[in-house]
């Protein structure tokens, strides 16, 4: 009875902790996919991030200029304006180009990960790749969150 | 002149008229066989596309049972890992999200099953005697929260006096709820639906008319064949096998009736299909 307390303890703990790490971090997701947004958004706000959704492309840029977000997590194939883009234009703006961008997508075919990561996309995933629960990991580690802050390419 | 000279002359001009002959019968043969290779490369060229759009077809299914699949494993995956750090609410979004990614899956592997039954002649409809008004009005109240979201209204227009028929009224609702989820669909915002209902002669004639971007003269026809998508522009990515309009159009003609597509005026199409009143 006690050694389950204390697990239940040290889980709370931990998700304070987390919590504490995370607070007031806020991820713009641009994705149509309901599918998608709702498993991830479920797993990154999980550990306190805060999520903004947007569906529409052609809002995107607008978004970020108004919330500001510490990460955006960008789909290519979007109504409006493709999540290619938009990472052009967030890249070239001065007020957005710091903001860190993961490309979110279905398809990983070698021209759209090279020009991704040529207009300065800080990291590529596949949707299908994606194991959610490790997707928090990986935007802490690119925020500088965690100690492994290395930044790896998956194609 | 001697009758030597006189045989030679017909017997060489007999073997010329052989050889014309076999002349003549050789170049009408090869003609045959250029005719044939010709027939057979346009076959094949046929067979050719028949078989690209096949593989598109098979891609594009991959495609669009992948992806709620993925959901839905990932988020059983995340249940059952992250349980103790997932709120109620979103435990809930995600059994939610679940259920509908495994409706959709559903649905897709229906219609590829109507598909097979239309090809294999095995498709049948069961005609029951009801109000065809009825069933316009509740469709159309199905898809009006999915419309308000698109600030898109839907209008019924049906005609009263229409008397009651013979149709199969769950095939009949497939037909609605494809043309009026297609409608709502590429309709922009701000838009309108109109569903109307009235007899021609001797056909109960429904029509669904949108304001969206409208269709080319060209997809009209193609749009009710199997393998065959509205190419989506500017990006937009509105899911879909493109076999809601194949399996409608099987639907319609099983019951003696026809579909077809006209512009709408100023805008947009309008998908216009007849029912007979009367059996044949």
């Amino acid at each position: 009875m006690e050694i389950k307390v204390n697990k239940i303890k040290t889980i709370e703990v931990g998700r304070l902790i987390m919590y504490y790490l995370t607070m007031g971090k806020k991820i713009l997701f641009v994705e149509d996919d309901e599918g998608f947004f709702n498993l991830f958004s479920a797993a990154l706000s999980m550990r306190g991030y805060e999520i903004i959704h947007v569906v529409d492309g052609s809002q995107a840029v607008e978004k970020v200029k108004v919330e500001k977000p510490d990460l955006i997590l960008l789909d290519i194939i979007l109504p409006g304006m493709s999540g290619l883009d938009i990472l052009k234009e967030l890249k070239e703006t001065e007020d957005t180009k710091t903001i860190k961008v993961v490309m979110l997508t279905n398809f990983g075919t070698d021209s759209n990960v090279n020009k991704a990561v040529e207009l300065g996309a800080d990291d590529y995933l596949m949707k299908y790749n994606v194991v959610p629960s490790e997707l928090p990991d990986k935007v802490a580690s690119l925020l500088g969150e965690s100690k492994d802050s290395e930044v790896k390419f998956i194609s | 002149m001697s009758a030597y000279a006189v045989t030679l002359i017909i017997i060489e001009s007999l073997l010329l008229l052989v050889l014309l002959i076999f002349f003549i019968y050789k170049s009408v043969k090869l003609s045959h066989l250029i005719n044939e290779v010709i027939l057979l490369r346009r076959n094949s060229e046929k067979q050719n596309q028949v078989q690209r759009e096949r593989d598109d077809f098979l891609a594009m299914l991959v495609h669009e049972l992948r992806s709620p699949l993925s959901v839905m494993k990932g988020a059983s995956d995340l249940m059952l890992k992250d349980a103790q750090n997932l709120s109620k609410e979103q435990i809930e979004t995600l059994l939610n999200q679940i259920k509908s990614s495994s409706s959709g899956m559903l649905n897709i592997v229906n219609d590829i099953l109507d598909i097979s039954k239309l090809e294999s002649g095995k498709f049948e409809i069961v005609k029951v005697k009801g109000n065809i008004n009825q069933i316009l009005i509740e469709e159309s109240a199905y898809y009006v929260p999915m419309a308000n979201s698109k600030q898109i209204k839907i209008n019924n227009n049906v005609d009263e006096k229409l008397p009651e028929f013979e149709f199969d009224p769950d095939r009949v609702r497939q037909v609605l709820k494809n043309l009026l989820s297609n409608a709502v669909k590429f309709t922009a915002e701000n838009g309108s639906i109109e569903l109307r209902s009235e007899l021609r002669g001797d056909m109960v004639t429904v029509c669904v008319c949108d304001t969206g971007d409208g269709i080319t003269d060209d997809m009209k026809h193609k749009l009710f064949h199997k393998f065959v998508q509205l190419n989506n522009h500017n990006h937009t990515k509105e899911r879909g096998t493109g076999l809601g309009l194949v399996i409608a159009k099987g639907i319609v003609e099983a019951h003696g009736g026809n579909i077809w597509i006209e512009d709408n005026n100023p805008k947009g199409s309008k998908f216009v299909f007849t029912l007979p009143l009367r059996q044949a």
